[in-house]
């Protein structure tokens, strides 16, 4: 099919000009830096540090996920849109639902592999900090050695080509996490001497995919707001939107049954609780699958309202370009 | 029979209104024209006629307040229509990290060509243009005459039925003004269709069958460039410079007797353009270039 050639040469295109964005590199690397960070800050001070490094690792993660989100989306088309490419793309054979919706998965995908990092960055940190007198360096030593390696090569990499740093030094810090997970998997942990793959908090991914389903209705909606918002407020609604909707139980809850409005706004909204499943990791069991499918067929549906939104509105849009 | 005309606009309007939905720029007032198949037809006017307007809602890039407008006997915004149309827009629209020919191949894709012609064109295209030799730049540290040259290379991938080129000549130097206007009467020549705008009068003149004039959203004139520059009242008559001045003096009275009017005489005068062109060109021969390279008129799949 046509489309598909067409599809897959704006969502490529889009989510490389995602990376290429500085403060893409900016957010992910604060979050990648931050989350290594965790076990030195966190260890040796309070009991359980273990439960907290993965907490907030996570949090980290989920908070840095929906910044790059909303702002992702909503320049990938505002920006577009400011700079004519737009214009330049939609007068050669290419539908208006073909460019938003490429756009919107470009956007997804490069999240995706922000997760990807951000995951190998909580997997290690997670193993560094597990236990509250001892670090892990085994996970520790790779996991910092990646994070400021990898901006250090590719600034040295741009000096010699002029290539762009921030996408180069994204790609490297992706590479270098992987690669950290793969060196400290050779290694047991220091106290219960567990070897690959019990060396690892495995069910911490299953959490991560969770909140990665998240961030997609996240991208969703921003890319349907981008059509009619500039990138500030875009960024603004959709970060309110989501953490309103992970605190929806405690404010809607109590009024569900007597208030129409609260149950419809209690439907409506994102329902980030569903995925925020930090509490279920205590006791070191997995996800269940079934869970995961659901989760995921909800973030589907809510994205796919949005994104249907997002084309009727983008369909009317006027590219002054 | 003739040809169904191009594009055909009838009582075209368009009004930008702000967020709140209220009118505040008239930026098309009710213009009709025609562009006819096979010709090259250029758009007149001052900044801020509504020359790009008109272009945008021809690409369905804009919707038209009122009015009717056919391109290619399909609405404008129909989007298989656009596969049979090339499109140089007013100003910036490259992705700046892209080379020439990573630009170029986003571009082949999003008109479906099969990968074995895309590679082919590219390459005769980036000739074409002349920077083959900056293939591996990136096009955001483009001057603006090399950025034009990419988006005419753009506008052309898809060997286009119909070329709409807003202001093709902005920004370039004069060798690559005389390439552009070689390059569309080659196109016309072809029978292919050119729809140009632009400010600079001796470019349309030099290139355009047609124009039509817009000044604040309005048709001011059309027609062939013939009908509406020709003076059919003078007559110019050219000779070489007589030797002896007194040869020149018979002929002027033997004018004055018989018209009853004394005859302006001057010599005329070669345009500056071929003039340059020629001392440029001079100059290239003996040292080597360093700017833009000379680049071939057409490239090969344009001319089959
Ligand atoms: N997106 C827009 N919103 C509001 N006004 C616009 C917009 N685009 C163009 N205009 C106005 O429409 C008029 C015509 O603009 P344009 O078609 O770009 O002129 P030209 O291409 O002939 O220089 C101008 O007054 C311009 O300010
Ligand atoms: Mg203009």
């Amino acid at each position: 099919m046509g489309g598909a050639v067409q599809f897959r040469a704006i969502a490529r295109l889009a989510a490389l000009e995602a990376i290429r964005r500085p403060v893409f590199l900016l957010v992910s690397l604060s979050v990648l830096v931050g989350i290594v960070a965790l076990p030195l800050l966190l260890n040796y001070t309070l009991g359980d540090s273990a439960r907290m490094v993965r907490d907030s690792a996570l949090a980290l993660y989920f908070a840095g996920g929906l910044l790059l989100a909303a702002h992702a989306a909503g320049e990938a088309l505002a920006r577009e849109l400011r700079r004519g490419t737009a214009a330049a793309v939609l007068a050669k054979p290419v539908s208006r639902a073909t460019f938003f919706l490429a756009k919107t998965a470009g956007v997804a995908g490069a999240l995706f592999l922000y997760s990807l990092a951000a995951w190998a960055a909580a997997l290690l940190a997670a193993r560094a900090g597990a236990d509250d007198l001892r670090l892990d360096w085994a996970a520790e030593g790779p996991a910092l050695l990646a994070v400021t390696l990898a901006p250090a090569v590719a600034g040295a990499w741009n000096h010699r080509t002029g290539r762009p740093f921030a996408s180069a030094a994204f790609f490297l810090l992706l590479a270098f996490l992987l690669a950290a997970l793969a060196v400290a998997a050779f290694f047991p942990t220091p106290l219960e001497r567990l070897a690959f793959p019990a060396n690892f908090a495995w069910p911490l991914l299953g959490v991560g995919l969770l909140l990665y389903f998240a961030l997609g209705m996240a991208v969703a909606l921003a890319a349907a707001l981008a059509t009619r918002l500039p990138v500030t407020p875009v960024l603004l609604l959709c970060a309110g939107l989501f953490l309103f909707g992970l605190m929806a139980d405690y404010f809607l809850g109590p009024h569900l049954a007597d208030s129409c409005a609260a149950r419809a706004a209690y439907a409506l909204l994102p329902n980030v609780q569903a995925f925020w499943l930090l509490d279920a990791l205590d006791g070191g069991a997995h996800v269940p699958a079934d869970y995961l499918a659901a989760a995921a067929a909800y973030a589907a549906a809510w994205a796919a309202a949005a994104l249907a939104l997002g084309c009727a509105s983008f369909r009317r849009l006027e590219i002054a370009g | 029979m003739e040809n169904p005309p191009a594009i055909q606009a009838t009582d075209l309007r368009k009004t930008f209104r702000d967020f709140w939905r209220r009118p505040r720029v008239e930026a098309v007032r009710g213009i009709s024209f025609a562009v006819p198949a096979g010709q090259v037809f250029g758009l007149l006017g001052p900044n801020g006629s509504g020359k790009s307007t008109t272009i945008k809602m021809i690409l369905g890039l804009l919707f038209p307040t009122a009015g009717r407008l056919d391109v290619l006997g399909d609405a404008p915004r129909a989007v298989a229509v656009k596969s049979r149309i090339g499109y140089l827009p007013e100003e910036s629209y490259l992705y700046p990290h892209l080379t020439p020919a990573e630009t170029l191949a986003f571009y082949a894709r999003l008109f479906r060509l099969p990968r074995a012609v895309a590679r082919d064109r590219i390459e005769q295209l980036l000739e074409m243009i002349g920077l083959a030799h900056a293939r591996n730049r990136p096009v955001g540290e483009f001057s603006k005459g090399m950025a034009r040259r990419i988006g005419l290379a753009q506008a052309l991938l898809n060997d286009p039925d119909l070329v709409i080129l807003d202001e093709p000549t902005a920004g370039l130097d004069p060798q690559g003004t005389r390439q552009v206007k070689d390059l569309i009467l080659a196109l016309a020549a072809r029978g292919k269709t050119v729809l140009l705008t632009s400010h600079l009068l001796a470019d349309v003149e030099d290139v355009c069958a047609q124009v039509a004039i817009l000044f604040n959203g309005r048709l001011l004139a059309q027609g062939t460039l013939d009908a509406l520059l020709a003076q059919k009242d003078k007559t110019t008559l050219t000779f070489p410079t007589p030797a002896d001045p007194a040869t020149l003096r018979q002929v002027l009275a033997a004018a004055r007797a018989a018209l009853g009017a004394d005859p302006d005489v001057d010599h005329p005068r070669q345009a500056l353009e071929p003039f340059f062109l020629h001392v440029v060109a001079t100059a290239a021969r003996d040292g080597a270039a360093s700017g833009a390279v000379p680049a071939a008129p057409l490239a090969p799949f344009l001319q089959k």
